[in-house]
C-alpha cells in the first residue's frame, strides 16, 4: 500500500474529508459564507470607497475569513453537539480530533477561495497589482490566521447552546469585524475607538496582510505576538468548554 | 479517494490562481510606481502632525505617510515607518492638490500651475498635440515639477465660430451626422473628455444649433465619454441641458436662473463650473493684477503669470449689474444642491495658472459654499464629477499630490492661497520660479521630430523683425514641412522653423548631457543654417551653423561640446532656416536629434 493509500484509507483522514463533504454538500451554507465577504468588498471596496481597493481588499479578507472560521466552528460545533453526533464520536474508538482538524482544514481551504476570489475581484476591478509574493503573502497570512479564530469559533461552539451560538456569534462576529477597523480604517476612528482596535485579534490579521501586500509599511512582530497570545487564550477557553462538556456529559 | 483528488485539485487550482494575479509589471498597467527604476530604492515621507483636510473632512494631528508617489497612511494614530523623512508642520493645513475644472494649458501652465498647489489640471481646449505626452505624464508617479493635465483637445464648434480664432488647427462641425466620426477623431487624438461649443456672442458669430450639439453629446456618451458645454446665456445653457450635457464649463450672467433651469439641472445631475474670477476679470469687476501685491507670493509669479494677470479683462459687457447676477444665481443654484466645481479658465485675461483657482474658491464661499465644500469643488469634486481616479483626496491608495498651506483653509478659504509647500507624486516641488536658472528641463526626448515634440516647433521668419519673408509649417507624423518664401527686406532674410526648449517659448534651459546635434533637411537650393539660441539674455546672438549639400540632402552633424559661443546652462531653443538669396521656400525637416 503506498503512503497515499494508507492516508486514505485511515480513519483521521476519513474524518478530515467528511468535515469537508459537510460543507460541500451543503451549498446553502457555504455559498452565502463565501459570498458574503466578496459581496461586501464588492460594495464598499469597490464601488462605494474608489481607490482603496488593495487597503480594504486586506482588511475585507481579515473579515472573511473572521466568518468562515466563527461560523463553520461556532455555529457547525454547537448544531452537531445538538444533534448527538459528538456524542457518538466520542463513544467511537476514531480519533476525535480528526474531527477538529478536518474542521480546521475546511476553514483553512475556505479561507484561502475567499482571498484568492477576493483577490481577484480587487485585481480586475479595483486595479490592484502586487508582486506575486504580495498576493502569495496575503493568502498564506490568511490561512494561516484562521486558526486563531477557529479556536474562537470552537469555544464559542462548545459553551453555548445550540439555540443561542447563532445569535451570539452574529452579535460578535459584525462589531468584531466593525471594531477592529475592517469596514473603515482604523485611522479614521474617534480616540476611544482606536484604542479598542488595537485589542482586537482581527485588526492584529489585517495589520498583517497590510504589512505582507505592502500597503502600510511597520513592524509586524508586534502583531505576531499578539495573534499568538490569543491564539492560547482561545485555545484555553475551548478547553474550558470541552471539560465543561465532559463533566457534564458524565 | 475521490475526495482526496477532489481537494487537492482546488488547492493547486487556489495556487495556480494566486500565482496568475497580476503583477506589478504587466504591461496593461497605468500607474504603478515600481516600472520606474528611479524609485526602486523607495523612500517614505511622512508629514505631521498636522491639520489634514482629506478631500472628505478635516483630522487634526494627523500623520501622511509617502511612499512611491502615493498615500499609504493616514491618521493621527498609525504605526509611522522606521525609515521615514518626517515633516512637521505646526499651525499649518495639508490639503490634496487642487484640481482646476477649466484651464487652456499652453506654455509653461503646468508648471505655474504646480507651483500654487495645483496639480491637476481639466484642459477645456488646447492643441491636440499636447494630448499624448500629458497622459504619459499624468499615468508616471515619477517626480515631476508639473501639473497633470486631462484635456477636451480640441473643441466642438460651427465654421468661424468661438474658438476657431486662437491659431489652433478646429475641425468645425456643420452636419450631425458627422458628430460620431468627430468624437471618434477627438478620442483618437487623446481627447479625455468634448467640449461643445455654444456662443452666439450677441449674434456675432456662428454657433453650433440644437441638433448639432444633441448629436455631440450622444455621439460623446456612446463613446464613454463626458460632453461639457460653453455656454453663457441662460437660453444656451438649458438648450445644453436639454441636449443632455454632462456639465456646464462656465455660468451664464445675462439673466437669473429660472426654477425650471433650477429644476432642469438637478433632474439630470449637471455639475457646472461657473468659473467666477475670469467673468469677473472679463467684466471689469476683479483687478487681476491685484494679487500681485501680495508679498508672500511674489516669488511665484512667472512672467506669463504676470503678463495674463495684468491684461484687462475683455470689457464691454455690462460691468457691475451682470457680476451681482452671476454671483446671485451663483447663489441660488448652490442653495438648490446643483453641483459646482472650481474653475479658473486661466490663462484668459485677468488670470493665471494657479492662483486664480485658489481667488474662485473664495468667490465660491462668497457665494455661500462652506469653505470646506469650496475645497470638494477643487478636490474630490471634480475627482468624482471627472472620474479621475485617485486624485484630490489624501487616503491610502490616493496619488500624493499634496499642498502645506499656512493657517485653516477649511475655515477661512483665503488660507488656501498661503501655500508653503507642496508634493507632486510624493516629491517636493520648488516654489519660486526664477527665470532664466534653467529651472525647466529639457524634455526627455533626444529625437526632436518624434510627434511629442512637434508642438514645440513654430514657423518663424524674420518678418516680425520687420522682414517680409513668411513661412507655415505642415507637421508630418516623423517629418515637418516648411512652405514660405524668403524676400529681401531685411539686412538677414531667413525662413524656416525654430524648436523650443522649454515648455515657455525661448525659456532657458540646461543642456545636461545632450552632446551631439545632428539635422537633415531635403530639399532645393540652399543655403540651410542652423541657429543655436542660448545666453543670460534672450536676445543674445545665435549661434550659426550651415548645412552641408549633397543633391537635396542637407546635414550637418556637429559635436555641441566644441562650440565655444554655447551657453549650456541656458539653452533655449534651435531654428533650422534657408537663408541666403530670396527664393520660394518648401523643405523638409527628416531629422533633428540632440543626444
Amino acid at each position: 500500500m503506498n503512503l497515499s493509500a494508507r492516508i486514505h484509507h485511515s480513519p483521521s483522514w476519513q474524518l478530515v474529508q467528511s468535515q469537508w463533504l459537510n460543507l460541500t454538500r451543503m451549498p446553502s451554507y457555504s455559498i452565502p459564507t463565501l459570498g458574503f465577504p466578496l459581496m461586501f468588498y464588492a460594495f464598499f471596496g469597490l464601488i462605494m470607497i474608489p481607490g482603496q481597493s488593495l487597503w480594504l481588499l486586506c482588511t475585507f479578507a481579515t473579515f472573511g475569513i473572521l466568518g468562515t472560521a466563527l461560523f463553520a466552528f461556532g455555529v457547525g460545533v454547537a448544531s452537531e453537539r445538538a444533534e448527538g453526533w459528538w456524542l457518538l464520536l466520542r463513544c467511537s474508538p476514531a480519533p476525535f480530533c480528526a474531527v477538529l482538524i478536518g474542521k480546521a482544514f475546511s476553514a483553512m481551504l475556505f479561507a484561502a477561495v475567499v482571498t484568492v476570489s477576493m483577490a481577484w475581484l480587487a485585481a480586475l476591478f479595483g486595479d490592484v497589482r502586487l508582486p506575486t509574493v504580495g498576493w502569495a503573502g496575503l493568502v498564506l497570512v490568511m490561512v494561516l490566521g484562521t486558526l486563531p479564530f477557529c479556536l474562537l469559533g470552537l469555544a464559542f461552539g462548545l459553551i453555548l447552546s445550540p439555540q443561542a451560538a447563532p445569535a451570539v456569534i452574529n452579535i460578535v462576529y459584525l462589531p468584531l469585524g466593525f471594531l477592529s477597523g475592517l469596514w473603515i480604517p482604523v485611522a479614521q476612528f474617534p480616540p476611544a475607538l482606536q484604542a479598542l482596535a488595537e485589542w482586537l485579534p482581527p485588526y492584529h490579521l489585517a495589520a498583517l496582510a497590510l504589512h505582507v501586500t505592502g500597503t502600510l509599511p511597520g513592524p509586524w512582530l508586534f502583531n505576531v505576538g499578539v495573534l499568538l497570545a490569543y491564539t492560547v487564550i482561545f485555545a484555553a477557553a475551548a478547553g474550558f468548554g470541552w471539560r465543561r462538556l465532559q463533566r457534564a456529559s458524565r | 479517494m475521490k475526495h482526496f483528488s477532489r481537494i487537492s485539485v482546488l488547492i493547486v487550482v487556489l495556487a495556480g490562481l494566486t500565482l496568475l494575479l497580476p503583477g506589478p509589471t504587466d504591461p496593461d498597467l497605468p500607474e504603478t510606481a515600481t516600472k520606474d527604476p528611479a524609485h526602486a530604492a523607495a523612500e517614505t515621507t511622512t508629514i505631521g502632525p498636522v491639520r489634514l483636510f482629506d478631500g472628505f473632512k478635516v483630522i487634526e494631528d494627523a500623520f501622511v505617510v509617502v511612499r512611491e508617489g502615493r498615500v499609504v497612511a493616514v491618521g493621527p494614530d498609525i504605526d509611522l515607518p522606521a525609515a521615514t523623512i518626517r515633516i512637521r508642520a505646526d499651525g499649518q493645513t495639508l490639503i490634496p492638490g487642487l484640481i482646476d475644472s477649466h484651464v487652456h494649458s499652453f506654455g509653461a501652465a503646468r508648471q505655474d500651475a504646480a507651483r500654487f498647489g495645483v496639480t491637476t489640471l481639466l484642459d477645456m481646449f488646447t492643441d491636440p498635440i499636447l494630448l499624448a505626452g500629458a497622459r504619459d505624464a499624468r499615468d508616471s508617479l515619477a517626480p515631476t515639477d508639473a501639473a497633470d493635465l486631462f484635456s477636451s483637445g480640441m473643441l466642438a464648434t460651427a465654421p468661424g465660430g468661438h474658438g476657431s480664432q486662437y491659431g489652433v488647427r478646429v475641425d468645425t462641425l456643420t452636419d450631425p451626422s458627422a458628430a460620431a466620426d468627430w468624437v471618434s477623431d477627438r478620442i483618437a487624438e487623446g481627447s479625455d473628455y468634448i467640449k461643445i461649443i455654444i456662443e452666439p456672442l450677441g449674434g456675432r458669430l456662428p454657433t453650433l444649433d440644437r441638433n448639432l450639439v444633441e448629436a455631440l453629446v450622444k455621439a460623446a456618451h456612446d463613446q464613454d465619454r463626458l460632453a461639457v458645454a460653453h455656454a453663457t446665456r441662460l437660453e444656451d445653457a438649458q438648450m445644453a441641458l436639454a441636449a443632455g450635457v454632462d456639465g456646464l464649463v462656465h455660468l451664464f450672467h445675462d439673466r437669473p436662473v429660472t426654477d425650471e433651469f433650477i429644476d432642469q439641472a438637478r433632474a439630470r445631475g449637471v455639475f457646472i463650473v461657473p468659473t467666477a474670477i475670469v467673468m469677473g476679470a472679463a467684466l471689469g469687476v476683479i483687478d487681476g493684477s491685484a494679487i500681485l501685491n501680495d508679498d508672500s507670493l511674489r516669488d511665484r509669479f512667472s512672467q506669463a503669470q504676470r503678463q495674463t494677470l495684468a491684461q484687462p479683462g475683455w470689457g464691454q459687457l455690462a460691468g457691475q449689474a451682470r457680476w451681482e447676477l452671476l454671483l446671485e444665481n451663483l447663489r441660488r443654484l448652490h442653495a438648490a444642491g446643483v453641483p459646482l466645481l472650481a474653475g479658473s479658465d486661466a490663462p484668459n485675461p485677468g488670470t493665471a495658472h494657479g492662483i486664480s483657482l485658489h481667488l474662485e474658491l473664495a468667490l465660491l464661499v462668497e457665494a455661500g459654499l462652506t469653505p470646506a465644500e469650496a475645497l470638494m469643488a477643487a478636490t474630490t469634486g471634480p475627482a468624482s464629477h471627472f472620474d479621475l481616479g485617485q486624485r484630490g483626496c489624501l487616503q491610502p491608495g490616493c496619488r500624493a499630490d499634496m499642498a502645506l498651506v499656512d493657517g485653516d483653509p477649511t475655515v477661512d478659504i483665503s488660507a488656501s492661497r498661503q501655500v508653503r509647500r507642496v508634493w507632486k507624486n510624493g516629491r517636493e516641488i520648488r516654489l519660486e520660479h526664477t527665470p532664466g536658472s534653467s529651472q525647466d528641463s529639457l524634455r526627455a526626448s533626444k529625437d526632436l521630430l518624434h510627434p511629442y515634440e512637434m508642438a514645440y516647433w513654430q514657423a518663424a521668419g524674420d518678418d516680425f523683425l520687420g522682414g517680409n519673408s513668411t513661412a507655415r509649417l505642415v507637421r508630418g507624423d516623423t517629418s515637418l514641412a516648411v512652405l514660405g518664401e524668403v524676400r529681401s527686406g531685411s539686412f538677414f532674410p531667413y525662413a524656416g522653423a525654430l524648436w523650443m526648449a522649454a515648455a515657455t517659448p525661448m525659456q532657458a534651459v540646461s543642456l545636461g548631457d545632450r552632446k551631439r546635434l545632428t539635422v537633415e533637411v531635403h530639399g532645393q537650393q540652399g543655403p540651410y543654417q542652423i541657429m543655436i539660441f542660448s545666453g543670460e539674455s534672450e536676445a543674445a546672438q545665435p549661434i550659426m551653423l550651415e548645412l552641408h549639400a549633397d543633391g537635396d540632402r542637407h546635414r550637418l552633424e556637429v559635436d555641441i561640446e566644441e562650440l565655444a559661443a554655447l551657453d549650456r546652462g541656458n539653452f533655449r531653443a534651435l531654428g533650422v532656416f534657408a537663408t541666403g538669396q530670396p527664393r520660394p521656400v518648401d523643405f523638409s525637416l527628416v531629422e533633428v536629434r540632440l543626444e
